[in-house]
Formats: C-alpha cells, sequence, structure tokens
C-alpha cells in the first residue's frame, strides 16, 4: 500500500522533471557559488592589472575571516604572466607589506580605515565584497547584482598605489569612481 | 527469483536517459580563472550553497575534507568505505548493515553512532532508530558526492543530540559539473550491478542535476562456523544480496534551493540472524528514505542572512523474518514494520552587524508525525506471535512527537588570531524533558607555531523511539522508562602546515556519557552508569607535484565504563592511503590500508583478532575524452577476519546452534566502474 505511494510520488516527479527540462532549453550561463565567484575574479583581477615593481611570486592576500581560502589555495603554484600565484592569509594591517592584491572581507568593514592607511602608496590593489569599500578609499568592491557578480572600481586609490588597470576591465567595471590623474 | 523482493521500479531510468540525451550539451567542467576572461565571469549565475559554509580553519575540532577525487582514486563504493579510512574510525559490519563508529564507542547492537548525517546541510537520520546509514542504504549513490565534510567533536549545540561525536555533512555535485549527461556502470564480485543515469546543467539560470541509480546484487558465498553443531563450516549463499533504486532532484536558484532524495535497499540476510531460517532467501530487510527540502535564503541587509528551509521526510523499516518454530520445516514469517514520518521548518539568522562577531541564531521546529511499531506473525496456525500464544500482533505501537529547537552561537574575533565560539542549544522534546547544550570553543592562530584548536561541549540524547518502545515476547529490548543520555567532552587540536603540501593534525579528547543507553547481549536496554572514553586522534598529510598524495592516521583510544573495557573498541588502529600515478599517462593507483588491533566482543568474554584489510584501485581517466573507468580489488589479499555482533541466541530455527557474537568477513572482491558523458 504505502510503498505503492512511494512508487507513485516518483513517478510523478520523474515525469515532472522530464517536462520541466523538455520545456526549457538549458541557458548558456554558467552558474557557480558566490564564494567560488569571488576567488575566481580574485585571480581574474591579477591578469588584468599591471604592477610597477614584476618581481617572483604574486601574492594574493586574505585578510581575517574569509571563506574564499579553499577557493584559491587549488590554484597556488600556477603562473599569472609568469609569476607564481601564492595565497597568504593575513590577520593584522601590518602583514600586508608583502601582498600585491589583499582582499578584505566586508565582515571585516571595521579594519577597512587601519587597512588604507597602511596601505598608502603601497602597491597593493585593494579588493572587498563591501559595496561602500571605493568609497572609503578601496580599489575595488565586488558586488551581487541580479544574482551575478559585478565590480566597483576606484580609479584614484589605483592611481596612488601605481598601479594600471587595462582598458578591458575599466568599461567592464559596474561604476567607476574618480579620475585618473 | 524471490517472490517477497519487490523488483526496483524501471520507468525513471530510461525516461531519464532520454532526457539526458535530448539535453546534452558538450562542453565540460568548471570555472577555471586562468583560462575564463573577466568578460565571461560577469555572465556567471551565482547559487546558494548549503548552511555549512563555515572554514575547516574556524571550527574549534578537528575536520576531514575527502573529496570526488579520493572516491575516484581509492575506488571507495559506500560511504562507509570512505570514512573507514579516516582516523578514528571504525567500522563493523554483519551483513545486514555497517555500524561507523568514533571515539570508541560503538557496541554491537547499537544502531545509534551519535553522528549526525547530513545531505547538503539536510539530516538524514530517521525519527525511530535514529540510524545514520553509510553503507549501500545511505540514499545516495556516492557517484554524486562532491565532497564529504567530517567534522569530529561535539556539535550537539548547533545539530541536536545526535551530533555527539560528529557531523559527516555529504555534499552533492552540481548540475553545472556535470553539464550535460553521465551514465555509470558498475559490476562487482557477486553479479553485482550498479546502473546510472544522471543529467546536469543549467535550465533559465537554475542548477539542476537529476540521477537515477538502479542497484541489483545477487551476494557471495561465505562459511559460516557457528550454525552447525560439531563447529564444521557452513555455507551461506547470497551474502550482501540487494535490489534498490536512489533517485535525486535537485533545483539551486541564486537564493533557493530544491532537493527530493528517494532511496529504497531491499538487502537479503541469509545469515541466521535473529534465529531465522539460515540461507533462506525470504529474510529480507528493506529501508525506505524519501526526503523534500526547500529553502530560500534572504539577505534584508548587507550585515543579515536569514535562511529558512522547509522539510518532509519518511523513513521505513520493513522486513520479512522466516522462522521455523517447531522444527518440523514449516515455516512462519515474523513480519516487521517500522514506520517514520516528519515534517519540520528551520530558520537561521546570521549577523555580522559588530565587529568582530559573527551571531548565528536558530529556531527549528519538528513534527514526527508517525512513529509506529509493528511486528506479527503471517500465516501460521493460530501462533500469532513468534512462538508465543497470543492473539494479537506481538508489537503494535503508535507514537507521535514534537520538537522545538532554540540555538545561539556567537563567534567572537580576539584581537587578530583568535576565535572564540559560544554556543548554546535548547531542545523541547515535550514529554521527554528540556535539555540545554552550551559548548565552548576556541582556535588560536599561532602563526609558525600552527593552528590550535580548544573545544569543551555538552550534549543531551534523548532515547529513540526503538529504544524505548521496541519490545515483543520474544525480544524485549525497549525499555519505557530509560532515560536520556548525557556527554561532557574536552578536546584539544593542533594543525600545523608543515610545508605548502604536508600537513599534521592531532586531537586529543576526553569524554564522559552518563546513563549511557545500551542493552547486555540483546537483553532490556537500560542506562549504565559512567562510560568514559580517552584517546589520541593523528593524522598527516602529503601531496606531490606529479599527482601523488598521501593520508596516513593512527589512533590510540580506551574506553570504559562499570564493567570495564567497553566491546567493538580498538586500543589502536592504523590508516593509510596512498595514490601514485603508475608511470602509464592518466593512470592512477591507489592503495589503502586499514589495521585494527584485537577488538573484545560477547560482552567482554571474547576477543576478536586485529586484521588488516588492504584494497587496491586502478583508475584510468584519459584526458580529453568523455569516459573514465577504474577496477578495484577489496581485501586484496584474501585475509579472513571477524567483525563483532550484537549477542545473538540463533536457536529458534537452528536447535543446535551456538549463540552468534561475532562474523565472517568478506574475501577478495572486484569492482569495475565506469563512467560515461555525453
Amino acid at each position: 500500500m504505502r510503498q505503492g505511494r512511494f512508487a507513485r510520488i516518483l513517478r510523478w516527479l520523474a515525469i515532472l522533471a522530464a517536462a520541466a527540462g523538455l520545456a526549457i532549453a538549458p541557458a548558456a550561463g554558467e552558474v557557480t557559488t558566490e564564494s567560488q565567484l569571488k576567488a575566481a575574479y580574485l585571480i581574474n583581477f591579477l591578469k588584468y592589472v599591471e604592477w610597477p615593481v614584476t618581481g617572483a611570486p604574486i601574492n594574493l592576500c586574505l585578510f581575517g575571516r574569509s571563506n574564499l581560502a579553499p577557493y584559491l589555495t587549488a590554484h597556488e603554484g600556477r603562473l599569472i604572466g609568469g609569476r607564481e600565484l601564492r595565497i597568504r592569509k593575513v590577520s593584522s594591517a601590518e602583514q600586508i607589506v608583502n601582498c600585491q592584491e589583499l582582499f578584505v572581507p566586508e565582515s571585516e568593514a571595521s579594519h577597512f580605515a587601519s587597512i588604507i592607511r597602511e596601505v598608502d602608496k603601497q602597491a597593493i590593489l585593494t579588493v572587498s565584497d563591501a559595496e561602500i569599500f571605493p568609497r572609503v578609499g578601496g580599489a575595488i568592491a565586488i558586488v551581487r547584482a541580479e544574482g551575478r557578480l559585478r565590480f566597483d572600481i576606484n580609479i584614484n586609490a589605483l592611481d596612488q598605489a601605481g598601479l594600471r588597470a587595462s582598458p578591458l576591465m575599466i568599461s567592464l567595471a559596474r561604476q567607476v569612481t574618480g579620475t585618473p590623474r | 527469483m524471490n517472490p517477497h523482493i519487490r523488483k526496483p521500479s524501471r520507468f525513471a531510468g530510461p525516461l531519464l536517459m532520454g532526457l539526458a540525451m535530448l539535453l546534452a550539451s558538450p562542453a565540460r567542467g568548471e570555472i577555471d580563472p586562468f583560462v575564463v576572461p573577466l568578460d565571461e565571469l560577469l555572465n556567471v549565475s551565482i547559487v546558494s550553497t548549503p548552511k555549512f559554509a563555515e572554514t575547516p580553519e574556524q571550527i574549534p575540532s578537528a575536520v576531514s575534507i575527502l573529496t570526488a577525487e579520493d572516491i575516484r582514486l581509492y575506488g571507495w563504493r559506500t560511504l562507509s568505505d570512505a570514512l573507514r579510512t579516516l582516523q578514528g574510525f571504525n567500522v563493523t559490519n554483519d551483513h545486514t548493515y555497517d555500524y561507523v563508529a568514533t571515539r570508541g564507542i560503538s557496541k554491537p547492537g547499537d544502531y545509534r553512532p551519535r553522528l549526525q548525517i547530513l545531505i547538503d546541510g539536510q539530516s538524514i537520520n530517521d525519527n525511530i532508530l535514529a540510524m545514520s546509514p553509510a553503507d549501500t542504504s545511505f540514499p545516495l549513490d556516492i557517484a554524486l558526492v562532491e565532497r564529504i565534510e567530517v567534522i569530529r567533536g561535539p556539535s550537539a549545540s548547533i545539530y541536536g543530540g545526535d551530533a555527539m561525536f560528529g557531523v559527516i555533512n555529504v555534499v552533492t555535485r552540481s548540475g553545472q559539473s556535470i553539464k550535460g549527461g553521465e551514465a555509470g556502470l558498475v559490476l562487482g564480485s557477486g553479479k553485482d550491478k550498479r546502473l546510472r543515469a544522471t543529467w546536469g546543467g543549467v535550465v533559465a539560470d537554475k542548477d539542476v542535476l537529476i540521477s537515477y541509480t538502479n542497484v541489483d546484487a545477487d551476494g557471495r558465498s561465505l562459511m559460516f562456523r557457528d550454525l552447525n553443531p560439531d563447529g564444521s563450516p557452513r555455507a551461506i549463499h547470497h551474502i550482501g544480496a540487494e535490489q534498490g533504486e536512489q533517485l535525486l532532484v535537485k533545483v539551486r536558484g541564486s537564493d533557493w534551493g530544491l532537493s527530493f532524495i528517494h532511496a529504497r535497499r531491499d538487502r537479503e540476510v541469509p545469515t541466521g540472524t535473529y534465529g531465522t531460517i539460515p540461507n533462506d532467501r525470504g529474510h529480507v530487510e528493506s529501508d525506505t528514505y524519501n526526503l523534500l527540502n526547500i529553502s530560500k535564503e534572504w539577505m534584508p541587509n548587507p550585515s543579515n542572512s536569514l535562511l529558512q528551509s522547509f522539510y518532509v521526510g519518511t523513513f521505513a523499516y520493513d522486513a520479512k523474518f522466516p522462522y521455523d518454530y517447531d522444527g518440523t520445516g514449516a515455516t512462519t514469517t515474523n513480519i516487521d514494520a517500522l514506520h517514520g514520518s516528519w515534517w519540520g521548518f528551520e530558520n537561521r539568522l546570521v549577523n555580522t552587524r559588530w565587529s568582530g562577531q559573527r551571531w548565528t541564531l536558530g529556531f527549528e521546529f519538528k513534527a514526527n508525525t508517525r512513529q509506529d511499531l509493528l511486528n506479527y506473525d503471517r500465516n501460521h496456525n493460530n501462533v500469532p506471535c513468534v512462538g508465543y500464544y497470543v492473539s494479537k500482533p506481538c508489537l503494535d505501537s503508535q507514537q507521535q512527537s514534537q520538537q522545538a529547537t532554540f540555538m545561539a552561537q556567537d563567534e567572537i574575533q580576539i584581537g587578530s588570531s583568535t576565535l572564540l565560539t559560544l554556543g548554546l542549544r535548547h531542545d523541547d522534546f515535550g514529554s521527554v524533558g528540556k535539555f540545554s547544550s552550551p559548548r565552548l570553543g576556541l582556535v588560536h592562530d599561532a602563526d609558525g607555531a600552527g593552528l590550535f584548536k580548544i573545544l569543551y561541549g555538552t550534549a543531551f540524547r534523548a532515547p529513540s523511539v526503538f529504544e524505548r518502545a521496541y519490545s515483543t515476547p520474544s525480544f524485549m529490548y525497549g525499555n519505557p522508562n530509560l532515560e536520556p543520555e548525557k556527554m561532557r567532552s574536552l578536546e584539544l587540536t593542533w594543525e600545523k602546515q608543515l610545508s605548502r603540501q604536508s600537513r599534521l593534525s592531532t586531537t586529543l579528547y576526553h569524554l564522559q556519557i552518563s546513563r549511557m543507553i545500551s542493552a547486555y547481549a540483546n537483553e532490556m536496554a537500560t542506562n549504565g552508569v559512567k562510560t568514559k572514553a580517552t584517546g589520541l586522534e593523528l593524522e598527516y598529510e602529503q601531496r606531490w607535484n606529479n599527482g601523488a598524495r598521501l593520508r596516513t592516521g593512527y589512533s590510540l583510544q580506551r574506553t570504559t565504563d562499570e564493567n570495564g573495557a567497553l566491546d567493538n573498541s580498538p586500543r589502536h588502529m592504523l590508516k593509510l592511503n596512498l595514490a601514485v600515478p603508475t608511470g602509464i599517462p592518466h593512470l592512477m593507483a591507489g592503495t589503502e590500508g586499514q589495521w585494527i588491533s584485537a577488538r573484545k566482543a560477547y560482552e567482554g568474554t571474547a576477543r576478536i583478532a586485529p586484521y588488516l584489510l588492504v584494497n587496491l584501485n586502478l583508475s584510468y581517466a584519459p584526458a580529453g575524452r568523455n569516459w573514465d573507468t577504474s577496477l578495484g580489488i577489496y581485501n586484496l589479499f584474501n585475509h579472513g577476519y571477524n567483525d563483532p555482533v550484537t549477542v545473538d541466541n540463533i536457536t529458534a530455527s537452528n536447535p543446535s546452534a551456538l549463540t552468534r557474537w561475532q562474523m565472517p568477513q568478506l574475501g577478495r572482491s572486484f569492482m569495475l566502474r565506469s563512467t560515461l558523458r555525453f
């Protein structure tokens, strides 16, 4: 009796799934989790930004409590523009000296001011997932919009750090603040 | 063909296969940020993930993560195959179920391992036995597993009393990662055939996965020495014979998710367990799960996120036990039907408004709408109850219950390298009682010296319906006067990244359970006095650039109660997993070894010899091809060993038989696995 009901539910679900699958053609876009996509952005920025000095490894630093480490460490050791990628965790503003890119999650927003002060004119690309970040002196904010991720750029912050973002990257930004000198 | 076994329904397989072919798309693989340009990232849709998204560095106890790659390299057939490779885990098998245990507490006959098993964050423990299925009764095909997250230590403050010793979260693959159709064919010893059809992809920005697996195994033969009065061996056939099916339907949007799981396994039990007629193919125990979960995530502002989920589940254990009560050869079938159903909703709010703090507040309500136990004899004249002359079912118990839970947790960042976790859970079980489970954790990152973790936790475990109410005239197990058991535990973990590719983890624990529920030799379940366990768990991991990987673990444990050391609690366990390239491109060899020291059995009066189990798996995954294959050889050296089982008086249909307290295990077995993608 009961078994019969389960089988009916099963049949119903299978048919429903088939109908849904047939009715809607698969879209071209890809799907991933938010953390994975943020991690992909962090690596991608490295391809579109030029640093004044090109030394050996390129350090991508994660500030404080961040969920992105598991998605990034898998890529450690791979090359970007001939430079080996390294992932580092930092927990205070003083430790950021050797970072080329620094990600500060929104949950660490209380450290924004001290980090911006510490970065000052060093060649560090600062990125956060807090929308406010470019307005408080950070370079890039990754923001959620319509089920996707976009990014905002603060050109002044890039200039002060002596970094050059490619025109393509600037053209893809959702919002560009500041004007280049 | 045995008339008692219902054949798996056969409509879903072909249907899914057809669907998969229609929608097949050639592209494959996850996003590689090194290759994918920025403008393409802008078009990627995001899907929400289950609530479990803390990182291992922030969890105040040892965490192991096993991946789909590990499953492929080592050829794990079930979840218990994967778990038994981990330090501190001891898996025993009685040819009906696998019993997964950790922390040295795994008395034979105890169905509750005090572990919580989740699939994508949803609990699958049933509301009658509170089992944590990890063998082929686990309701998910292991080929659909992306990751297995094992969090040791008491997580009761978050997940409830069944998470006393740990939580195992099984994360399923995304439709995106399959991107098209996939067919799996598994052939193994004992005419074991497992056919899977899966389709995954993106439909209107939603991540969709549909998969159906059909299982049909004939089982193996094995010699038993406890069935003949003179101790001479007797062959038992169709051990592990089973038929079943597993269905998963999963849809994920950017802030919501839906999943439905249906699974059924009919397992033949020819071993004469419970005194049934040995080699009778009518002894079938079947487990059925239906689990539906709908969740939605709300983000009213950047510092708050609310996850709401609604779930419905059913579980059914249906068994047929063939008996020869009077020795005349006439068979009486005793029927066991344990049926549970439940629904509930859960709310979890995460707040990061205060700097350096992360608050999690939760409320959950669960209604157990059905917790029925039924046992009766079929087709035997005037003897309606296992040899006892009573004119009603042996057991007919119907219950309902409710449960409300509040939980709060605050993770506080102290300075730049210390994280304090304070957690409290309050469970209201209605008539059973109200319990609070606090938890206190500390993680300190001492940079060069490694990561230090301390966890103090408590847990309450209310007796299951089975433990309270399952009693028949011949099996007086259930005890309505059982009290909840209570645990306190302290554990210290030290983790050190020795190099970029090697890691060492050490855990020391001590725990005490007061009033632990167990039964002496399958008699009535009672509360014990005090059970103590102390142990050390070591794990070392190393990877090499050529793709080789090593994981090895050692555990030392000592568990005692007022009667001395516990049964099935090995003092030492050594584990080793090593995968190396063979020199032939894309052919990897994965080997694993598990050495388990001697164990006590039969209420401390018997000893089971140590065993060493070695498995070998060769996996071939040619680059750029749409197929891969692997061959696993299990128990490579055909080592004969026994596992302790619940003390069982197997005389009912077998007058001269002895009392059974151990069970011989299978010798060398093979399994060939192939996957085709289109």
